[in-house]
C-alpha cells in the first residue's frame, strides 16, 4: 500500500513538470522574446526541481539509478505531439531523437566517469 | 537531416547534459535550494537558448513531433548515475511513474 502512495506521488510530480514546463514556457518567451528564457528557466525549471527532486515528491533511493524530471518533460511533449500529428510525424522525427539521445548519453558518460574518478571533486 | 545538423544536435544534447551532471549537484551542495534555483537560471535557460531559442539554434527539428532537450538531460543523468553506483532494478517503479505520467500529461495537453 505505501508503495502504490509513492508511485502515485512520483506520478503526480513528474506529470506536474511535463504540463507545466510544455505549456508555461512560451508565455515568458512570447512577452519577452528570447531573454524570456531565462525568466521561464528560474522560475518555473527552478520551482518544479524544488518540489520534484530538492522536497523529494519524486521517489529517488539513495542506492537506485536516479531518474529525473527530463524524462518526463521529453515524453509529455513527444506523445503531445505524437497524439496530435498522428504516427508519420513521429516517425519523422525519429533522426533528432536519435542524436539527442547519443549527445546525453555521451554526456553522462564522460560526467559518469569523472564523477566517479573524484577528481574534480577537489 | 544532413551532416552538419547531426554534429550540431549531439554537441547541444551533449553540452546541456554534461552541465546538468557537473554543474547542478554541485551548487546544490555549495547553497543549498537557492543553488538549485541559480542552477535552473544558468543551465537550462541558457541552454534552451542555445538549443531551442536563437534563429540558428543547435538542435534541428528534423519532423513535425517535438523533441525537446529535455531527453539528453534525462537519459544523462540515468547513465551517469548508473555509472556511479546506481541499480535499474530499485528505480523500476520510478520509471513506470515516468511513462505513466508522461501518458497522462500528453494526453491532458492535448486537450483544447
Amino acid at each position: 500500500m505505501r508503495n502504490v502512495k509513492i508511485f502515485l506521488r512520483s506520478t503526480l510530480g513528474f506529470c506536474m513538470a511535463g504540463i507545466v514546463l510544455n505549456t508555461a514556457w512560451s508565455i515568458f518567451v512570447n512577452m519577452f522574446g528570447i531573454r524570456g528564457g531565462w525568466i521561464s528557466a528560474l522560475i518555473l525549471t527552478g520551482t518544479l526541481w524544488f518540489i520534484n527532486h530538492h522536497l523529494g515528491i519524486v521517489e529517488n533511493k539513495k542506492e537506485a539509478m536516479f531518474i529525473d524530471m527530463g524524462l518526463a518533460v521529453g515524453l509529455c511533449s513527444l506523445i503531445r505531439d505524437s497524439l496530435l500529428k498522428g504516427i508519420s510525424g513521429l516517425v519523422s522525427s525519429m533522426p533528432t531523437f536519435i542524436c539527442v539521445l547519443i549527445g546525453g548519453a555521451i554526456a553522462g558518460i564522460l560526467g559518469g566517469y569523472l564523477q566517479r574518478q573524484g577528481e574534480y571533486k577537489k | 537531416m544532413t551532416v552538419n545538423e547531426i554534429i550540431m544536435t549531439i554537441t547541444g544534447a551533449a553540452i546541456f547534459s554534461f552541465l546538468v551532471i557537473t554543474v547542478w549537484g554541485k551548487l546544490v551542495n555549495l547553497f543549498g535550494a537557492i543553488g538549485g534555483y541559480i542552477a535552473a537560471m544558468l543551465i537550462p535557460g541558457t541552454m534552451w537558448i542555445i538549443n531551442h531559442g536563437v534563429n540558428n539554434h543547435l538542435i534541428k527539428q528534423s519532423g513535425t513531433v517535438w523533441i525537446d532537450m529535455a531527453w539528453a538531460v534525462g537519459i544523462g543523468v540515468c547513465i551517469s548515475s548508473k555509472i556511479q553506483g546506481g541499480k535499474v532494478t530499485k528505480a523500476k517503479n520510478t520509471l513506470m511513474a515516468v511513462i505513466l505520467s508522461g501518458i497522462i500529461g500528453g494526453y491532458i495537453l492535448t486537450i483544447k
